[in-house]
């Protein structure tokens, strides 16, 4: 993977995810972005692959055109500045270009565990809890006891 | 027994009575009922062997892992339409939604009608159908653990005067773990993974997985079997041992997009020019809606629930929750509003519709620089762009009937809907470039049956027209779309089908003055 679209990636996370005045949220990693794009470009089609790089350069060139610098040697604010005024061209190209390169942003950080369980969702009890509630063909699950409910997604907000 | 990669440490040669290709709805049950009529089958199966233990309720674990594509098989057109597609054992059953209904007597009778399939019949049908229920467990779910999202959205349609009720799925014991798209965590969804292939393999079928078949061998203008190859060491590609099996018929079950991909790959069985054409899609638009309640998804049945008020338009609302993955990767929103939307989660509620009649279709193409991929052309047209906003329309209407706050639809002109922007909403002209982040499902029709060799692939039996004892079994051959999820429809199809295979090699038999043939393992 090229060196600018990893820098862009790991530019635009905080951007993206806009979780700093939301304290209960988990802190973003920017490394999980670029590291779910990798996997995305090894393992994905192609053609996403080829479009997500394109759109990463086109934004690049986008940045050099309004800001003469590209998006990862802008300061945080003129970041900030440019990407919601791609936001706001809902429907344009250039739009288009930004919500595919959010995609593995976005991805990386709602896929995390922690996040999910802030969220309501406790992927590791549940995953205990399936563990302890195998179904056969042949035999009925016996019922549960008081008090072995669901764990319930209660989460933290 | 079922074989993984790490079981093949060199190139396998087999000899079988039927090789099949591809161990979804159809193809696993073609093997069960074959291998239980004691005939030796060989499945070759594209993806993995993933188990109940592996499956960790992940949502991106389980598009890397068991979804063609990693999940982005898109299609090309106006809007593009994300298509879900299983690729492990089990196929798409193993990571769909569960929802298990027959397909309407009207449906039939336009298979009558347009398709001279005649010999399909209400009465036979019916049989298969019931077969199939009673070994899938089909039942409506318990309403106990259907979840508060299913149960509130029925009630508010119901409010409004709208029918509905709750879906019959293939599930036992089911206890509203959420996550029926990602793997059932307590294999109470009876997909064909836990089912039909473990009966199968208890009856004497082998099962390779990890293969990507490359050709269909021919000889003498019949089809003698199917050469392949394993994925690479590290589970990807295609670059591993290879594997042969030779077998008096081959069943052809890879799903609508990669049937018609293999059959287009080697120019076969396209007298008719049919190869990859009338593929109908059930196109999806999804609504999440921001509740001042607690929901609690996605605890619960993910599709639980059904409003049919609109079924004989061909609009069919089914349930959908997805975890919050699901949820943020569809939301046309960055920055602090998408972290404010899904600080949110614990009180959406969400509900999804699908097309499922409509004048819409899609081809699927060979690529043209990969005879391994396909490239598929939709576009939503006509009438259908009305009923698709119509769609949104109604199940914003339930949700700010049930008091939502606002509504997510997949616009890019109300994104973000109030309840003040209904009216506008519904005045404003329909146009299908205004829907992103949407999604289509049950792909069928692509080597469509039929009684005419001029206009259909395979014969009502799923054998084709152009190769004697080469067959197809999957959703491709469904003629029309469904008007109903069809993997109920493709389980009895396939069940009617393994009857015509076994007839079939009794003939072969017959002719070679012999018995049944010995599966030779030479690896």
């Amino acid at each position: 993977m090229l060196r600018i679209i990893e820098e862009t990636v790991r530019a635009m996370t905080l951007h993206v995810l806009g979780t700093n005045t939301f304290p209960d949220l988990p802190v973003p990693d920017p490394e999980a972005s670029v590291e779910l794009l990798r996997e995305w470009l090894e393992k994905g089609i192609p053609e996403f692959g080829a479009v997500t790089t394109a759109a990463l350069l086109a934004l690049n060139l986008y940045s050099l055109a309004n800001n003469g610098r590209t998006l990862p040697d802008c300061n945080f604010r003129a970041q900030a500045s440019l990407l919601e005024r791609l936001f706001k061209r809902k429907g344009s190209i250039m739009y288009g270009f930004f919500y595919i390169v959010s995609m593995p942003i976005v991805g990386a950080y709602y896929a995390r565990d922690d996040v999910q369980k802030t969220l309501g969702f406790d992927v590791v009890a549940l995953k205990e809890e399936a563990e302890r509630r195998v179904v056969s063909r042949t035999a009925s699950l016996p019922k549960k006891e008081p008090g072995e409910e669901l764990a319930e997604s209660a989460g933290n907000l | 027994m079922i074989y993984s990669r790490e079981h093949i440490n060199g190139d396998v040669r087999l000899i079988a009575e039927v090789v099949v290709i591809g161990s979804g709805a159809g193809g696993a049950t073609i093997a069960k009922e074959l291998s239980e009529a004691g005939r030796k089958v060989v499945v070759l199966e594209a993806g993995g062997h993933f188990t109940r233990d592996d499956f960790n309720l992940r949502m991106d674990f389980a598009a890397t892992n068991m979804y063609w594509y990693g999940g982005q098989l898109i299609t090309l057109g106006t809007p593009m339409f994300v298509i879900p597609q299983g690729k492990t054992v089990g196929g798409t059953t193993t990571i769909n939604s569960g929802t298990c209904l027959r397909m309407s007597h009207s449906v039939l009778k336009k298979w009558h009608m347009e398709h001279g399939l005649w010999d399909i019949n209400d009465e036979e049908l019916a049989l298969y159908y019931a077969a199939v229920e009673e070994y899938l467990f089909v039942q409506k779910g318990d309403p106990e653990v259907l979840g508060k999202n299913a149960l509130l959205f029925l009630e508010g349609a119901r409010n409004l005067g709208l029918s509905g009720g709750i879906l019959p799925r293939n599930a036992k014991d089911c206890e509203g773990f959420g996550v029926c798209c990602f793997g059932c965590p307590t294999d109470a969804k009876q997909s064909a993974n836990i089912s039909y292939i473990p009966d199968a393999v208890k009856a004497g079928c082998d099962v390779y997985t990890n293969v990507t078949v490359d050709e269909l061998v021919l000889k003498g203008g019949r089809v003698t079997g199917a050469k392949g190859r394993f994925a690479g060491g590290n589970g990807n590609g295609s670059s591993g041992p290879t594997i042969e099996v030779s077998a008096d018929v081959v069943v052809l079950a890879a799903g609508a997009f990669h049937s018609p991909r293999m059959l287009l790959a080697q120019g076969l069985c396209n007298s008719s020019g049919q190869v990859g054409r009338n593929l109908t899609i059930h196109p999806c638009s999804p609504t999440v809606a921001v509740m001042d309640e607690k929901i609690g998804n996605p605890k619960g049945v993910p599709q639980a629930t059904y409003v049919d008020e609109f079924a004989d338009d061909g609009i069919m609302l089914e349930g959908g929750t997805v975890p919050p993955l699901g949820v943020a990767m569809n939301l046309p929103y960055n920055g602090s509003r998408l972290a404010a939307f899904m600080s949110g989660y614990p009180n959406t509620g969400m509900f999804g519709a699908m097309l499922s009649e409509h004048c819409s279709a899609g081809t699927v193409k060979l690529h043209p620089r990969d005879r391994q991929r396909y490239v598929i052309t939709y576009n939503l047209r006509g009438d259908d762009v009305r009923k698709f906003r119509f769609m949104t329309e109604i199940m914003a209407e339930v949700w700010f009937s049930l008091g939502a706050k606002s509504v997510f639809t997949p616009t890019v002109s109300f994104p973000d809907m109030l309840p003040s922007d209904l009216k506008r909403f519904k005045k404003q002209k329909p146009k299908a470039s205004d829907y992103i982040a949407v999604s289509a499902y049950h792909p069928l029709g692509t080597c469509r049956m039929g009684d005419d060799p001029e206009s259909s692939v395979v014969r009502h039996t799923g054998e084709t027209w152009d190769i004697p004892g080469l067959f197809v079994c999957d959703g491709s051959i469904v003629p029309t779309s469904l008007g109903v999820n069809p993997q109920l429809t493709i389980f009895a199809l396939a069940m009617r089908c393994a009857g015509f295979v076994d007839e079939k090699l009794e003939k072969v038999a017959g002719r070679q003055g012999q018995g049944k043939a010995s599966c030779s393992d030479l690896h």
